[in-house]
């Protein structure tokens, strides 16, 4: 007999609600700061940046980055 | 004409799916990649000022513990944004993070988990970036373990930057475990206690916040 499991669904429910519930009251905030364009994306800062284009053999154009742009929150 | 459709097809002309908590991450780990890379400039400065919720608190207060440190940890960093100048947090991010021959505050991993810079951690380190697609930038000098870059990879896999979709929540999970969480606090704590740290005890505290969440939500 197997011992009792949470059900895995029950997993990504109970992080996505102490998420969202840990970070209310400063959440808000962070986005407005960050989609304020003065906090740096995109691995500009750091030492490392994805790799990925050439393994897809896709290029991102200003068109499609201006629609991710469009799909943040 | 066939109707059937192949399982998840990376599609370009649809959006990354980011869940609502997960952009919030990434928000999140956007902002300390930026204050750990380097001092905040004037419009940061303000819009962190202004980001301040007067309700915030309130709502904080009603929602329990770990908001409740978040929320007061961010009010406290937006008031210190508040009263500081570019120049001066410039000056204090030098005295503490670079300062002169050897920096007072390390924000390099290897040197939490080795007690030196560019040791073994630090090839691990550059295995499992490797691994997720990362490619060490040509025009940075500083080492993969720095803090900010951390904070940034995990940013990059939670928006799937590598990929065009979200790094699966169980690989976000490992990296952090194994590169972050086993030093970002100490870290935190080295910051807040050294004497020559002021606007950034605010950072730490707040970075520390947040890291105890994502601890936390990783363990679910």
């Amino acid at each position: 007999m197997k011992p009792e499991h949470k059900p895995a669904d029950h997993a990504p429910r109970n992080r996505r609600k102490f998420l969202l519930g840990a970070t209310l009251g400063s959440a808000g905030a962070v986005a407005a700061v960050v989609s304020g364009g003065n906090v740096q994306q995109a691995l500009e800062v750091a030492a490392v940046q994805p790799e990925k284009k050439k393994v897809l053999g896709y290029h991102e154009t200003d068109h499609i980055r201006q629609y991710y742009e469009t799909t943040r929150i | 004409m066939s109707a059937q459709v192949s399982p998840q097809p990376v599609r370009f002309d649809a959006p990354r799916r980011i869940e609502p908590e997960d952009q919030v991450r990434a928000d999140f780990y956007a902002l300390l990649a930026t204050l750990f890379y380097r001092a905040p400039d004037e419009g940061l400065l303000r819009a962190l000022m202004l980001s301040a919720e007067p309700e915030g608190e309130a709502m904080a207060n009603a929602a329990g513990g770990e908001a409740d440190d978040l929320a007061k940890a961010w009010a406290a960093l937006a008031a210190a944004s508040g009263v500081v100048s570019h120049d001066a947090v410039q000056e204090e991010y030098e005295a503490v993070f670079v300062g002169v021959g050897r920096p007072p505050v390390m924000l390099f991993g290897s040197f939490y988990l080795s007690g030196f810079m560019n040791e073994k951690p630090l090839a691990v380190l550059r295995g499992d970036l490797s691994a997720l697609g990362f490619v060490r930038a040509a025009d940075v000098t500083e080492p993969e373990d720095h803090l900010a870059a951390l904070c940034d990879v995990m940013r990059a896999m939670i928006l799937g930057d590598m990929a065009d979709v979200p790094a699966p929540i169980e690989q976000q999970r490992a990296f952090f475990v194994k590169h972050l969480q086993p030093w970002a606090r100490q870290c935190c704590a080295a910051i807040t206690q050294n004497e020559k740290s002021n606007y950034y005890r605010r950072v730490a505290a707040f970075a520390e916040a947040f890291f105890q969440i994502e601890i936390q939500a990783f363990e679910m």
